[in-house]
């Protein structure tokens, strides 16, 4: 007969299993459920009750030993379980005489019959039981569905951005208007955003020069609101120039401060840098 | 029972030992030099200077990494597992080598076919498959060494003197078993032509990257992983001269090891257009396969037990390299779940975790065992312990400052990737934000990496010191009777298999085999596991040409082309990748590794001229890039004549190209360059000019800029991502 695992280590592994499973299959949800948790106290229960029935049996086989042999398994159950187990995997080196030693003639090395590490085997069996857990989880619900997963965060994330604009607007083709506070902020988001084609001071580098009087696409009467246009439809001209707007790319309130540095800049170039040679027609705004 | 005089084969030792430390410097140094690029881009400009661009990449960051893996892996842990698999192989079976000329052969086969894997590679001859960069003719050249080593091997065991198996030799027979399997069918590819280099992979895309992370896992598993245990098993117990602690455990864990290692594969593929079912195996695998790896590490470390570690350099360093070992192989199933590989997979988090087991349980074994045998060999005791020591101090401490940067970074790289502003846009939506704030990771990682490479020298001063000391046997004298027989008997059926190396041989084999049929054949085979996505074309010649452009540079090393299904990605990248988007992908491509954005949806992002500009100075587009330039590209003229060649060979490979467009492939190439050039000639009026002059100035050796490699090139980026817009 082997010695006992005492009543805790039993319900806490037999409870993590089952969490780790419920988490598994239900994705996380129904976790502080009253049932759920209610669900937890009855195992407990059931496991304390069927831990007592088994150290009933247990003491009842243990009058069938020898003397000796149950004196030395109540010496065992008597000591602590940690030091117990500590010992299955750094065990004494006096116990080793005790320990079978093999000699196939390798070369002088000596291979020991020592027992596997108790605590190894429990990870390699919590291993497989998670594995099973998971992989059937797998075929039988959502779970690690990867595009799945992808369309609850998508659909999470729409209804918190509807919830956002809800409280703060954002600027359309005409509500949006040149505002000179937003200057500084328009600046960082060009620099990110359209610094690559048009340059860090808007001088033009693969796109157009935007310092100067010269324009390729002209769709409103008044500048900021051409500006304001072509960020949100993109280019006819030029499919790099796409609708940021449109495409969700950059939102309303974002290209309202480029479009504001955009103008900013071009109504205070005073000379055109160095910048890109002139494309488009010469135009000359309402504002 | 007679006995019999006989001789060990020390020289054979002596020359991979010399080789492992030769290439082992080396691989440190080209690791050394990539990760100095990554935080300073322009080091070959400084080297080369104006030369660059007639350089043909040979300083290219993509070739230089492929080297590092390929001299680090195969170089210098492929010649320590020859070198100790053959000290060891002779004593525990208490015989000679099976052939000296098969020992000879093998050891000049490998070297050989290290010396071409630099050559080729730096000229940019490669398949740009992790680990299997070597092209065909090198692929056959180490299949044919590797099947020496096996002959060699097992030859050996059938002329044993001693009857059982040890625990090192069931490892090295299945590191053989399944890397002939592994390495065979993962460089299944078909040659353009016979006197060509290139060839095309036979399996595509989605196909193609289960079977390459498939061999990519195992490769570590069955190089770096399942030998070295070998090695363990034998040179702990002999330099501590302790006991191997459970002889169970050994086999538990070896049979477990081997059988579960060969699934995990799929893990290197979580949340990419690989079926959702193999992705679930490749985790759940991954996790069974924590307690197995541990086998090993406990054996290792209680073997260990009560020896004086303190006191000797050699045991410090196996105490390290099987601790590394054990945390490595803890991380690895934590990298395996979803939920940290959606935030770590593609960032150093990966490379960090891949240094630990190269640079702690790989080089530490190897440099515990070669300083163990440098003083068996040469009859001698280390010159210096001391200098031994220092030496373990520096490499731990590299190790340290090399692992510890690189996932702090990860983890912050991760943070700026996936930030999002409440109105749900990018709070950086360019990728160089996080590339900025990597540098300083880079910088503390280089001085790690330096710290190792500094520990090595030492090592090898201190060797050239013990070797001066002492004297070398080249056939060492000792004597055996016929046949060792144990006493022990058969407690264990396994008892019974230690005694037919052949039949362990095929077992294990089997064992090996089990796992990546049932994971390959179904994606192979199941026609629904890659659904079908009608606007999906093949590439255009001038595009086919420049993705073999972009094979040659391996912009895959710093680039992937796998959106997974995030809303960060998606956001920055564009719809995420479907399967049915790369039928026609020999070799797939999407990259391990995302040093740079994600390129799958590039094709029209930006403008074919700032690609021009972008590849000629890529800080000239985008400041504090650290991307290296390629001028040559834009320098070189296309390689045109293989085309239609290539063309046939894919229609082999079922891409459905129709004989009209073979035959007419240079006019479409024509027609394409013509039209990319006069794109970038409308939108960068400058670089018309530029080439004007150059026009000019060469006279009747002027290459047009439509006949150039950047054009096909940009062809392909271009092309990128498109098949999928279209639909949309």
């Amino acid at each position: 007969m082997k010695p006992r695992i005492p009543y805790f280590i039993n319900i806490i592994f037999t409870l993590s299993l089952v969490i780790i499973t419920l988490f598994i299959f239900t994705n996380g949800k129904f976790f502080y459920n009253p049932i759920t948790i209610s669900i937890f106290i009855i195992i407990i229960i059931l496991l304390l009750i069927l831990e007592t029935l088994n150290s009933i049996i247990y003491n009842q086989k243990l009058k069938f030993l020898s003397e000796k042999e149950r004196s030395i398994l109540i010496k065992k159950n008597s000591e602590n379980y940690f030091i117990r187990l500590y010992k299955t995997g750094f065990c004494n080196p006096s116990n080793e005489d005790k320990i079978e030693k093999i000699d196939h003639g390798f070369d002088g090395i000596i291979e020991m019959d020592n027992e596997i590490p108790k605590w190894w085997i429990y990870i390699f069996y919590l291993t497989i039981i998670i594995s099973i857990n998971y992989i059937s989880a797998y075929f039988i619900t959502d779970f690690a569905h990867p595009y799945k997963e992808y369309e609850l965060a998508y659909n999470k994330q729409l209804s918190e951005i509807t919830s956002y604009e809800k409280i703060r607007p954002q600027a359309t083709i005409k509500t949006a208007i040149f505002k000179k506070e937003l200057i500084n902020e328009g600046k960082k988001l060009f620099d990110e955003n359209c610094a690559t084609c048009h340059n860090y001071d808007g001088s033009g580098n693969i796109g157009p020069n935007l310092t100067d009087d010269y324009w390729i696409n002209k769709e409103k009467d008044d500048l900021f609101k051409n500006i304001f246009y072509i960020l949100w439809n993109g280019s006819k001209n030029n499919p790099t120039m796409r609708a940021f707007g449109a495409l969700g790319e950059i939102k309303g309130n974002d290209l309202e401060k480029i479009a504001s540095y955009v103008y900013f800049i071009n109504k205070n170039a005073k000379t055109p840098q160095n910048g890109k040679l002139p494309e488009g027609k010469k135009i000359i705004w309402n504002k | 029972m007679q006995i019999q005089k006989f001789y060990y084969d020390n020289k054979i030792v002596k020359s991979f030992l010399y080789a492992t430390i030769l290439w082992g410097i080396i691989g440190f140094i080209a690791g050394l030099t990539i990760a100095l690029l990554l935080f300073n881009p322009d080091i070959p400009e400084l080297i080369l200077g104006k030369n660059l661009k007639f350089s043909n990449g040979i300083l290219g960051f993509g070739r230089l990494r492929a080297l590092h893996t390929t001299t680090a892996i195969f170089a210098f842990i492929g010649n320590i597992i020859f070198a100790g698999s053959y000290y060891s192989l002779q004593r525990l079976l208490k015989t000679r080598m099976y052939s000296d000329f098969l020992s000879l052969l093998h050891f000049w086969g490998w070297q050989l076919f290290i010396v071409l894997s630099w050559i080729t590679f730096l000229m940019g001859i490669n398949t740009s498959k992790e680990y299997a960069e070597h092209e065909w003719p090198l692929d056959i050249m180490i299949t044919l060494v590797w099947l020496i080593y096996g002959i060699n091997m097992i030859g050996t065991i059938l002329n044993r003197r001693v009857k059982h198996l040890y625990v090192s030799i069931w490892f090295y027979i299945s590191t053989w078993t399944a890397m002939i399997m592994l390495h065979i069918l993962n460089n299944l590819e078909l040659p353009i032509s016979l006197t060509s280099f290139k060839s095309y992979s036979i399996y595509a895309g989605v196909q193609d990257a289960l079977i390459q992370w498939w061999y990519g896992h195992n490769a570590v598993a069955f190089i770096l992983t399942t030998p070295i245990l070998g090695l363990m098993y034998y040179f702990i117990p002999k330099a501590s001269g302790k006991p191997v602690f459970s002889y169970r455990l050994s086999i538990i864990h070896f049979w477990s090891l081997i059988f579960i290692y060969i699934w995990a594969g799929p893990h290197h593929l979580i949340y990419t257009s690989l079926p959702g079912w193999a992705q679930a195996l490749g985790t759940v695998f991954s996790i069974m396969l924590l307690a197995p790896s541990w086998g090993g590490m406990l054996n290792g470390l209680l073997t260990l037990r009560g020896s004086n570690v303190k006191k000797n350099p050699i045991l410090k360093f196996f105490v390290v390299s099987v601790i590394c070992y054990g945390m490595a192989t803890f991380e690895g199933p934590l990298l395996a779940t979803k939920t940290l590989n959606s935030i770590v997979h593609f960032t150093d988090w990966i490379v960090a975790h891949a240094h630990l087991g190269t640079l702690g349980w790989n080089g530490f074994m190897t440099f515990g065992i070669i300083y163990w045998l440098i003083e068996k060999l040469w009859n001698t005791k280390l010159f210096s312990l001391k200098l031994a020591n220092i030496h373990f101090w520096m490499g731990t401490l590299g190790i340290v400052l090399y692992i510890m940067p690189m996932y702090f970074g990860s983890v912050k790289q991760a943070e700026i990737l996936k930030a999002f502003k409440l109105d749900g846009t990018l709070l950086h939506k360019n990728f160089i934000d996080s590339v900025i704030a990597l540098k300083p990771f880079y910088i503390v990682r280089f001085i790690g990496g330096s710290l190792y490479l500094i520990g090595a020298f030492i090592m090898i001063y201190n060797i050239y010191k013990t070797i001066q000391k002492g004297y070398f046997i080249n056939n060492e004298m000792t004597e055996a009777p016929t046949l060792l027989k144990s006493s022990y008997h058969n407690k264990y059926f396994h008892n019974l298999l230690e005694r037919k190396p052949i039949q362990m041989t095929i077992l294990s084999l089997i064992v090996v085999a089990i796992g990546g049929i049932i994971e390959i054949i179904p994606t192979l085979v199941i026609k629904s596991n890659i659904p079908i996505i009608k606007n999906v074309k093949p590439y255009t010649p001038l595009e086919l040409e420049g993705r073999d452009i972009y094979i040659k540079e391996n912009c895959n090393s710093c680039h992937s082309q796998q959106i997974r299904p995030f809303r960060d990605e998606v956001v920055r990248y564009g719809e995420y990748s479907k399967a049915g988007e790369f039928i026609y992908d020999h070799p797939f491509l999407w990259g391990s590794k995302r040093t740079g954005p994600d390129l799958s949806r590039e094709g029209g992002k930006n403008p074919s001229s700032w690609h021009y500009k972008h590849m000629l100075n890529p800080r000239s587009t985008s400041p504090n890039s650290i991307m290296p330039k390629y001028p040559w590209l834009i320098f070189n003229e296309l390689d045109r004549s293989n085309i239609q060649n290539k063309m046939k060979t894919l229609v082999k490979l079922g891409v459905p190209y129709t004989k009209e467009e073979i035959k007419n492939a240079y006019k479409d190439m024509d027609i394409q360059s013509n039209k990319i050039v006069l794109d970038i000639y409308n939108e960068a009026t400058e670089i018309k000019k530029e080439i004007n002059i150059q026009k000019q100035q060469k006279g009747s050796k002027f290459i047009p800029l439509e006949k150039r490699e950047i054009i096909a090139l940009i062809a392909y980026l271009q092309r990128l991502g498109k098949d999928i817009k279209i639909e949309n």
